[in-house]
């Protein structure tokens, strides 16, 4: 039913096709681990300690801007000092004895996975499904983030620091015995060992070219990536700190508070500053973070300095109170602030440009070397008391503005011509200036303009990108030509107007000649015809390809007026039909009493049509009032109550049909009220719903139930199969010997199943199951399609996988895992599909048994049966055969009476089981309208309405006509309920 | 002696038949043949004075001995009224909220089940679940007393009338009904409660939502009461009353709603489980999809997130103590306030299916 009354709203044209679906959602999660996976300095994800192998600690994703706390996070009871690596999916971290926890962001930081190493941890990278961790034992290991299993470990002969460069495979390790070591990622084979000649300081640097390591006696070591020792140079004092790479300069900082600078191909020094000089003592023990034109560097007697790149002379400098110890955690610096953590148990935000203080977010536990890290927009921080801070917001990631201009080839400015990046057009302004707004990823970015080819740029969007040129090549236009003549005379006509729109805005306009010709130039393709009605006459419109040719002999015969069906006036044609629909009334009228006369006459009862084709109308007459009702509670409800309890412009719910009325002006806001109600149902019937969010996805809400819808309906597929697989033989067994032990085993059970709580019996359930469950099949029952993680470890995400866990071609992911053959797919789908919908059912059966029971311990003492078990028929064919046949209209009309139950069940299972599907959707809508609660009416499609309603709407339909098919196929099951009147 | 034994006779034919009814309205709860007492049990029957009194609390325990889930289902509803009275005379003014301890709230772990926090500790909340759940009873009873009330009155009248009187008024009430049960209540109470709560204070928000839930859940009473109104208003003893001239309102009152209310009691479990399902729900969602006091308020009928409730305590027990690592697994912050629901769940259907004697369970809902 949903998905007939889906149907219109899916066909094409209602919303963007396909093609330009697929490329827009720049934010989505696949996105972040596809370019997380290439391991390099992106900075979507935080791979490494400072964000990148170059350890700039800079991203280009704006952090949190206040000191909202997203989540805590508290998996140990020992410091966590290493930095929160962050691979476009989960956060690791790994507390003082080695225990790694892998955190899901998005589930507040609950925990994924931990695993014990028993070592203290250095420094962790992630990369190609494996996080890599130094442990101060000497052993290196690689775990696989799906599970935490340990994929190798080897020994390095002393305390690691190491770095991983993804393009050669390599993790270059340096220790505390003075080599450099390299090994394979994937095996943990030893690739070359290098000595450094002292102890490896803090983590190497990679710059593509070379690993930058810095030792405790004071000088930095260019290793190249084949293992040869390419320079060293003395920066001053000794270090134990990472060495940044930027630009072709590395950067390194001392315990005597210097900044060094050093050329990254000759090591010859640069630049050098020199804190203690200002301040006696001072010393750095963290990486400076480097953006485009500074450094950002903290001290141990809590100064910030804002150092020039280029000179290194101070821009400015910021203190905190000096507590008396230091905090070697190395700041985060991205366009809009710089995130340090200072010793009073703050992070601190301060504008990059004037070292002001933005704003302040306080742990309640020290923080001594975890470094923040950004995670898509968020700042996460390991605390000495086992914590992980998560500061942010919910919301999407940064949008930049991309701007740009579309030309001719000679360099005109093109107005109104269209410019996506597969999201929602923007159109150029008269000087063809354009303004996107994107988040980091790359897009291919499209401008169209009538009668122009399109031009694609492909565009990969890292901050702020401007002057995008697109310089559109004219097409070929081509003659469409004919001529305009009466058709009764055959006679041109003159003066009649030709209109020819092709794609994107071309149009060409012309005005037949004496002798009713005409001629216009079109391009290849479709393109709309329109020919204006001149007086006396009918217009006419149609479609003319072009392809590669001229079209010159079209020959339109307009109809007069006078000669045209006067179709035009629909009065009319019901004045027309209404005497024939009065005639045949009358005749089925007179008819009916005929056909009447003649069954009293024969002896019949005095009625024309059976007591079951009456209950049939009658059912079917409460279904229109049962809707007009719906309709009415949810634009009272859902819209006029809230905008009236928020003193709104009452004209807001009529979409603009007045302006500047009161809500003392009752006769405006009456008009209003039935302006948004009537455009409320229009919009509702017409496919009109806005959008919707889920997550960091905003999209037609059409798409929405396109993607999800089919999950849903799987879903309750097969849970109402397994829960008549469950209750129909239960339910009989328990009727058929009322108040025996099965019966009261029943009883029971269903009694526990209805009172204990829906929730607990959900989580008991998955508690039970998920460690049996993720050992057998490699994933957790959480959704319904598999984890990323999970691809990761198939082979990827395979294609016919779309934005929002939609599956192509049908939406049904069993169907399309077997269309595509792909059996470890299917298998765990099949295995989380059969999971939830034990879920469902557990609770479901339970009240659906409490209906059944007694009313099956009816029929089963039914004198039919004394008389077929008088007749010897065997108990069996008793209890399966005659009773079991009779009860099932009873099911049918109980399955109708607790669908609304069922659909509220699986809602709360889908969120539960956190699966995508309309109740996941419904709840989040309804969350989302409820917090951020009156952006109606502006931005929603359905005019003065929310997604929410619409969804309610769909499964109200849903519920209505299902009760109405089960009381009905009810009736016709059961011939004495069929004969009964209605 | 003889007419003391007579009049408990009479007793034990109808053991607790309200005042005034006639003698040929019999009521629909017959007993069956095992709950005669035996000669033994007429022995011990005192004739002393207040004899008739003796004789009816005998019977009743003979009655309640008879089923014993009845006994066991009001033996935990006067307990838990019990425990509401002693819950708001120790708390008083300070019922409405709970007591929170930032420690436990910004804890990570939930401290477990202790000599001085019997069910643990709540962290998130930071409260201590024990005293928690004692708080919130009075509310709890208050809340679903209400609920259950209002709607099961207004349920019974209005079905009880459409059955007795056929007609446009019939229609009327059974096209009302249709209309309200076709929605899942889940749905339907959280429309209507989005759609009125920015019109109501946060402090009324309870009342009102009450008043909405009682307004949803009415015609799940009215519908059977309707079609076994149907049934009774042919009755002999039906048409006797009204062939003796009684009003209308009197064969409703004394005639049609004792004997076609029984369908009431078969609904009433299931509605505590719908009452609980939103009540769950709702902070659920507030605590799990963002967690902050401003997201509550926003969906929540409850004046703040820590109000003492035991569908929000189950909720926040469920968001903040669930997990499927062993370790991280606070069982005790979301089993005992599930564990209070279901026991309040099954001392109301332990009263409701012991009242309901076994022929008319048999009827089915």
């Amino acid at each position: 039913v949903l998905a007939l009354l889906c149907a219109p709203a899916l066909l094409p044209g209602s919303f963007p096709g396909p093609s330009a679906r697929s490329a827009s959602v720049p934010s989505d999660f696949r996105v972040r681990l596809a370019n997380a996976d290439l391991g390099g300095p992106g900075p979507i994800g935080w791979p490494t300690f400072h964000g990148s192998e170059n350890r700039t600690g800079y991203s280009a994703v704006d952090g949190p801007t206040t000191s909202d706390l997203l989540w805590v996070a508290c998996v140990s009871s020992l410091p966590i000092r290493v930095s929160p690596v962050w691979d476009g999916r989960n956060l690791y971290v790994a507390d003082n004895l080695g225990t790694v926890y892998a955190l899901d962001p998005d589930r507040l930081g609950s925990v994924l996975w931990s695993r014990a190493l028993g070592t203290t941890p250095t420094t962790a990278d992630v990369a190609a499904g494996r996080l890599v961790i130094g442990g101060s034992s000497g052993s290196v290991s690689a775990l696989s983030t799906a599970d935490g299993s340990v994929l190798w470990q080897r020994s390095v002969g002393g305390a690691p620091e190491q770095a991983v460069s993804v393009e050669n495979g390599t993790v270059a390790v340096g220790t505390s015995a003075g080599t450099v070591t390299a090994l394979n990622l994937t095996s943990g084979a030893l690739l070359w060992q290098t000595s450094v000649g002292a102890p490896v300081g803090g983590a190497l640097a990679w710059d593509g070219r070379a690993f930058y390591a810095v030792t405790t006696s004071g000088e930095l070591v260019a290793v190249s990536a084949a293992g040869t020792v390419l320079w060293r140079t003395a920066v001053g004092a000794a270090s134990d700190t990472a060495p940044a790479v930027f630009a072709g300069t590395v950067y390194v900082a001392d315990r005597s508070a210097n900044v060094t600078a050093v050329s990254a191909a000759t090591g010859a020094v640069q630049w050098r500053f020199s804190g203690s000089r200002a301040h006696p003592g001072d010393a750095i023990e963290d990486t400076p973070a480097v953006t485009e034109s500074r450094l950002y560097v903290q001290t141990d007697q809590g100064f910030l300095y804002a150092l020039s790149r280029a000179t290194g002379s101070p821009a400015w400098i910021a203190s905190v109170p000096p507590t008396g110890y230091a905090v070697p955690s190395s700041p985060v610096a991205t366009p809009a602030g710089v995130y340090f953590v200072d010793a009073t148990e703050n992070v601190d935000d301060v504008d990059p440009g004037s070292g002001q203080l933005l704003w302040q977010g306080s742990f309640s536990g020290a923080v001594s070397y975890s470094s923040p890290a950004i995670e898509n927009g968020t700042l996460a921080v390991g605390t000495d008391t086992g914590c992980v801070y998560d500061f942010g917001r919910v919301g999407g990631p940064t949008l930049w503005p991309v701007t740009g201009i579309v030309t001719t080839r000679t360099g005109a400015p093109i107005a109104g011509a269209y410019v996506t990046a597969g999201t929602g057009p923007v159109t150029t302004d008269s000087l063809g200036r354009f303004r996107l707004a994107l988040a980091n990823g790359s897009y291919d970015v499209s401008a169209y303009a009538g009668g122009y080819a399109p031009a694609t740029i492909p565009l990969t969007v890292r901050g702020p990108v401007s002057n995008v040129r697109f310089a559109l090549a004219p097409l070929t236009l081509y003659p469409v030509a004919g001529e305009i003549v009466d058709s009764r005379s055959g006679r041109g006509i003159a003066g009649v107007s030709v209109a020819l729109t092709a794609l994107y805005g071309f149009s060409a306009r012309a005005v037949t000649d004496r002798s009713g010709a005409f001629r216009v130039l079109a391009p290849n393709g479709t393109d709309f015809f329109s020919v204006g009605a001149p007086p006396g006459y009918l217009g006419f419109s149609a479609t003319v390809v072009v392809s590669g040719a001229a079209i010159v002999a079209i020959r339109i015969a307009l109809v007069p007026v006078a000669y045209a069906s006067s179709g035009t006036d629909p009065l009319e044609e019901a004045g027309i039909a209404l005497p024939l629909v009065a005639i045949g009334l009358a005749a089925a009228f007179l008819r009916g009493r005929e056909l009447l006369r003649r069954r009293v006459a024969a002896g019949l009862p005095a009625r024309l049509f059976s007591p079951f084709a009456r209950f049939v109308a009658m059912r079917a007459l409460l279904l229109p009032a049962q809707i007009v009702a719906v309709l009415t509670v949810l634009f009272v409800f859902g819209t006029f109550l809230p905008a009236a309890a928020l003193h709104q412009d009452p004209c807001v719910l009529a979409a603009g049909a007045c302006t500047g009325c009161s809500w003392s002006n009752v006769g405006c806001v009456l008009l209003a009220f039935f302006r948004g109600y009537g455009l409320f149902v229009t919009n509702l019937f017409t496919g009109q719903w806005g959008t919707a969010t889920y997550g960091h996805l905003r999209e037609p809400a059409v798409l929405f139930l396109q993607w999800w819808l089919p999950d849903s309906l799987e879903l309750a597929v097969i849970a109402l199969a397994l829960s008549a697989l469950i209750a129909y033989p239960v339910g009989l067994r328990a009727g058929w010997r009322p108040s025996g032990p099965f019966d009261t085993a029943t009883r029971l059970s269903s009694l526990t199943g209805l009172l204990v709580p829906s929730f607990l019996v959900i989580l008991a359930l998955l508690l039970a199951l998920y460690g049996p469950f993720s050992v057998a099949l490699g994933d957790t029952p959480y959704g319904t399609l598999p984890s990323l993680l999970w691809f990761d470890a198939h082979g990827g995400v395979p294609g016919w996988i779309g934005i929002a866990d939609n599956t192509g071609p049908t939406g049904f992911p069993l169907v399309d895992g077997a269309l595509h053959g792909d059996a470890a797919f299917e298998l765990v789908v099949l295995a989380k599909t059969l999971l939830q919908a034990l879920a469902i059912a557990l609770v479901y059966v339970a009240i659906f048994l409490r209906y059944v029971r007694t009313a099956v311990a009816d029929s089963a003492r039914a004198p039919f049966v004394s008389a077929a078990r008088a007749r010897g028929v065997s108990e069996q064919r008793l209890l399966w055969g005659h009773v079991g046949r009779r009860v099932l209209p009873l099911y049918a009309l109980v399955f109708g009476l607790t669908l609304p139950i069922y659909l509220g069940t699986q809602a709360l299972a889908e969120a539960l089981f956190n699966d995508i599907g309309v109740g996941t959707l419904l709840l989040g809508e309804m969350t989302g309208v409820a917090s951020a609660r009156f952006g109606f009416g502006t931005s929603a499609g359905v005019a003065a309405g929310n997604f929410y309603q619409v969804t309610i709407f769909l499964l109200l339909i849903a519920v209505l006509v299902g009760s109405l098919a089960a009381d009905v196929f009810a009736r016709y099951l059961d011939p004495r309920l069929r004969e009964r009147a209605p | 002696v003889r007419s003391e034994r007579a009049s408990a006779d009479t007793l034990v034919r109808s053991p607790s038949p309200p005042e005034g009814v006639p003698a040929s309205a019999p009521r629909r709860v017959p007993i069956s043949r095992e709950s005669e007492p035996s000669e033994d049990e007429w022995a011990r029957f005192d004739v002393a004075f207040p004899a008739r009194l003796r004789a009816r609390v005998r019977l009743a325990l003979v009655y309640l001995r008879e089923r014993p889930s009845l006994a066991v289902g009001l033996l935990l509803l006067a307990g838990f009224v019990v425990l509401a009275l002693a819950s708001t005379l120790r708390f008083g003014p300070s019922l409405s909220s709970l007591p929170v301890n930032p420690a436990w709230s910004t804890s990570y772990v939930s401290p477990g089940p202790s000599p001085q926090h019997p069910f643990g500790i709540m962290r998130g909340l930071g409260v201590d679940v024990f005293s928690a759940l004692v708080r919130a009873t009075p509310w709890d009873l208050a809340l679903l007393g209400g609920i259950l009330l209002l709607s099961v009155g207004a349920g019974m009248l209005l079905g009880a009338f459409a059955g007795l009187v056929a007609g446009p008024s019939d229609i009327a009430v059974t096209a009302a009904a249709d209309l309200v049960v076709g929605v899942p209540p889940f749905f339907l109470v959280m429309v209507l409660f989005l759609g009125v709560q920015p019109l109501v204070s946060a402090r009324d928000g309870l009342l009102v939502f009450g008043l909405l839930f009682a307004f949803v859940l009415w015609p799940y009473y009215a519908r059977p009461v309707r079609a076994r109104a149907q049934e009774v208003a042919h009755e002999p003893y039906v048409e006797a009353a009204r062939a003796a001239g009684a009003p209308r309102r009197r064969l409703l009152i004394r005639h049609v709603i004792p004997n076609s209310a029984f369908p009431v009691l078969a609904q009433l479990p299931v509605d505590v489980f719908n009452v609980f399902f939103v009540l769950t729900v709702f902070p659920f969602i507030a605590c799990f999809g963002g967690g902050s006091g401003r997201f509550f308020q926003l969906l929540s009928p409850l004046p703040g997130p820590t109000f003492p409730e035991w569908g929000n305590l189950l909720a926040n027990g469920a968001c903040y103590g669930w997990s499927v690592l062993p370790q991280l697994n606070a069982w005790w912050t979301y089993v005992f306030p599930g564990a209070t629901v279901a026991l309040f769940g099954f001392a109301v259907a332990l009263t409701c299916d012991g009242l309901l004697s076994r022929r008319v369970r048999e009827r089915g809902p």
